[in-house]
């Protein structure tokens, strides 16, 4: 396959949790984390998601991961329809990496048994399994050593790793990284990203990274996408997203990060309102847009093609 | 690390309290059954002889004979074997079974869940040893109906602790990353759910054991577990009860080796427990 062809694509994906009443446990209201998501993700690039906590971010990796069935929508892999079940023979294609290295690993397995698992689904033999093991623990920058260690043995750096390698022992084409970082210290920080681009580059692999660390997603994504009650309300290219950010919201999240010049003023945008509702007929941004107008109270505003691989959800940008 | 493990277990009083407690009954009893002259069925003339009379066999009868002129250290110490068997078995069968059902209602939740716990709930609102009757009386009484009745009653324990210990456990992210690693709820739940319940589990089967010794002697003590003349503690106390008068070491000696046994399990018990429970580990 050429490089640029969509590897995965999602069509109108949901994914709603249900809020239920007390006693008579009748369904009180929607949690809408993934609503209406539909994105095409190129072969060799990476598209980092980025939004506020409880955006929907993790929930769509998760539903894209398998863990959990979407309400609603389609997942197409390589146009192969994945949503309900995923082909044997891509089995360990689509792998995730977690967020909190520290409960990621089961305290009682040695390394090696828990890099282990993943191919053992997979029909691979002890011998050639344990080989790859120490392939893989080569690649991610830990010495073969560590195999027969237990994980809390090593520190928070070296067990992302470990999970690094775990994700990658099936050689996966499609890996989504649900803040790998958020959890480690700035120093190591830097080492796990530098090694994910790396390996990006080695082995040819689509990210979707999940951050909502900006300055993250500058370094890994060649696309941003921005997420806000379940919806992506702007994406488009890394340069486009950050010299030119167009949705409220992007606005608000990009001005809410400091810059490291003492000198330069801070004036982030702090919106009073801060909880979040699903409407259905009208922007879900309303509450807290200081430029809202009278149409947005009464349609739910559609992607609007900005410019070239820029697309957002807001009618400050529509024609008429 | 597992003599480790074992060095630190030994260094709480109650488990070395404990443990040589045993260890004395057991060399005991191990030394009685392969030394002693007596047959523990074999009747004599010498009824009710007084403990320490002497016999024509060269020993005396250290703990008197009963009212068939059986040698009660013998039979006491055949006894032990068969309770502290017949309690293991106990705690295997109901510990196998509580441990599966609870990992499996916890682990899959649902409906499955609700029919597995409320039989346990029904289960546990009889009062054990009624049920253990009951059940014992219905299917007719012998050692095996008493094993499988009081089996059947120790259940619910092991189902809802183990349901409860996979409850907290489900919830870490490493049942989730072996989910997404592609592993069937089967493996997991005996990878992951299985080695971190089993800790706890243990320590309840060894507090479990002492009580399914109880429950099997007092049903043994009613006429529905082991019958004449199996040596058995319930049994002979329940025979030696009419002789209290003039034979008070009859119904006497299988109550103390009894009491010195479930003793010595129950103080290795809470011995496991403390060591499980590390802010009681820190005051020693």
């Amino acid at each position: 396959m050429d490089e640029g062809s969509i590897i995965l694509k999602t069509i109108n994906l949901r994914k709603y949790y249900e809020v239920r009443s007390k006693i008579l446990k009748r369904v009180k209201q929607f949690v809408k984390a993934v609503d209406d998501v539909t994105i095409e993700i190129k072969r060799g690039e990476t598209l980092a998601v980025v939004g506020e906590s409880g955006s929907g971010k993790t929930t769509l990796g998760m539903v894209l991961g398998k863990l959990l069935e979407p309400t609603d929508g389609k997942i197409l892999f390589k146009n192969l329809d994945i949503t309900y079940s995923l082909p044997k023979n891509l089995l360990g294609k689509i792998r995730l990496v977690f967020q909190d290295p520290y409960s990621a690993l089961n305290p009682r397995l040695k390394i090696v048994d828990s890099l282990i698992e993943p191919l053992q689904i997979m029909n691979i033999g002890r011998k050639e399994a344990i080989e790859k093991v120490a392939h893989y623990l080569q690649l991610v920058g830990l010495p073969e050593s560590y195999m027969s260690y237990y994980p809390h043995m090593l520190s928070g750096g070296q067990r992302q790793r470990v999970v690094v390698a775990r994700a990658l022992i099936t050689e996966p084409e499609f890996l989504i990284l649900d803040e790998p970082t958020s959890m480690l210290d700035v120093s190591t920080q830097s080492q796990i990203l530098r090694l994910l681009r790396s390996i990006k580059k080695e082995k040819q692999i689509t990210y979707l990274f999940i951050t909502h660390n900006l300055v993250v997603a500058r370094y890994m994504a060649n696309r941003i996408a921005v997420m806000y009650a379940g919806q992506i309300v702007e994406i488009g290219g890394k340069s486009n997203i950050f010299q030119n950010p167009l949705h409220p919201y992007t606005r608000t999240l990009l001005s809410a990060y400091p810059s490291p010049n003492p000198r330069s003023q801070w004036n982030p945008i702090i919106p009073e309102e801060l909880t979040v509702k699903y409407y259905e007929n009208k922007c879900r941004y309303i509450d807290r847009c200081s430029l809202k107008m009278q149409k947005c109270e009464k349609n739910m505003p559609t992607d609007i093609k900005v410019e070239e691989d820029h697309y957002v959800k807001c009618f400050l940008y529509a024609e008429t | 690390m597992t003599a480790k493990a074992i060095h630190s277990l030994l260094e709480i009083k109650r488990i070395r309290y404990g443990l040589t407690l045993f260890n004395i009954l057991l060399v005991t009893s191990l030394a009685v059954l392969l030394l002693s002259p007596f047959k523990p069925t074999e009747t004599t003339y010498d009824t009710l002889k007084e403990p320490l009379t002497q016999s024509e066999k060269g020993w005396s009868y250290v703990l008197g004979t009963d009212s068939l002129g059986r040698d009660i250290l013998t039979r006491v110490s055949h006894a032990f074997f068969l309770d502290l068997g017949v309690g293991l078995i106990i705690v295997c069968i109901s510990g196998a079974i509580g441990l599966m059902l609870g990992i499996i209602a916890g682990y899959v939740g649902g409906i499955i869940d609700s029919v597995i716990m409320r039989t346990m709930d029904i289960l546990i609102s009889i009062p054990g040893f009624i049920l253990a009757i009951a059940i014992a009386s219905t299917l007719g009484g012998n050692l095996w109906n008493a094993i499988l009745a009081i089996s059947i009653v120790s259940i619910p324990i092991y189902a809802r602790l183990s349901r409860g210990l996979t409850l907290s456990i489900k919830e870490n992210l490493f049942v989730t990353a072996a989910r997404e690693a592609g592993l069937s709820n089967f493996r997991i739940m005996i990878r992951h759910v299985l080695p971190h319940v089993l800790p706890v589990f243990i320590t309840q089967a060894t507090l479990e054991l002492s009580n399914a010794i109880l429950y099997f002697a007092g049903l043994s003590f009613i006429g529905l577990g082991a019958q004449e003349p199996t040596p058995e503690w319930g049994l002979m106390m329940s025979v030696g009860r009419k002789y209290i008068r003039e034979a008070w070491w009859f119904p006497t000696m299988p109550g103390v080796f009894m009491f010195l046994t479930v003793l010595s399990i129950n103080l290795m018990g809470d011995g496991i427990r403390d060591y499980l429970d590390p802010k009681k580990r820190l005051r020693g």
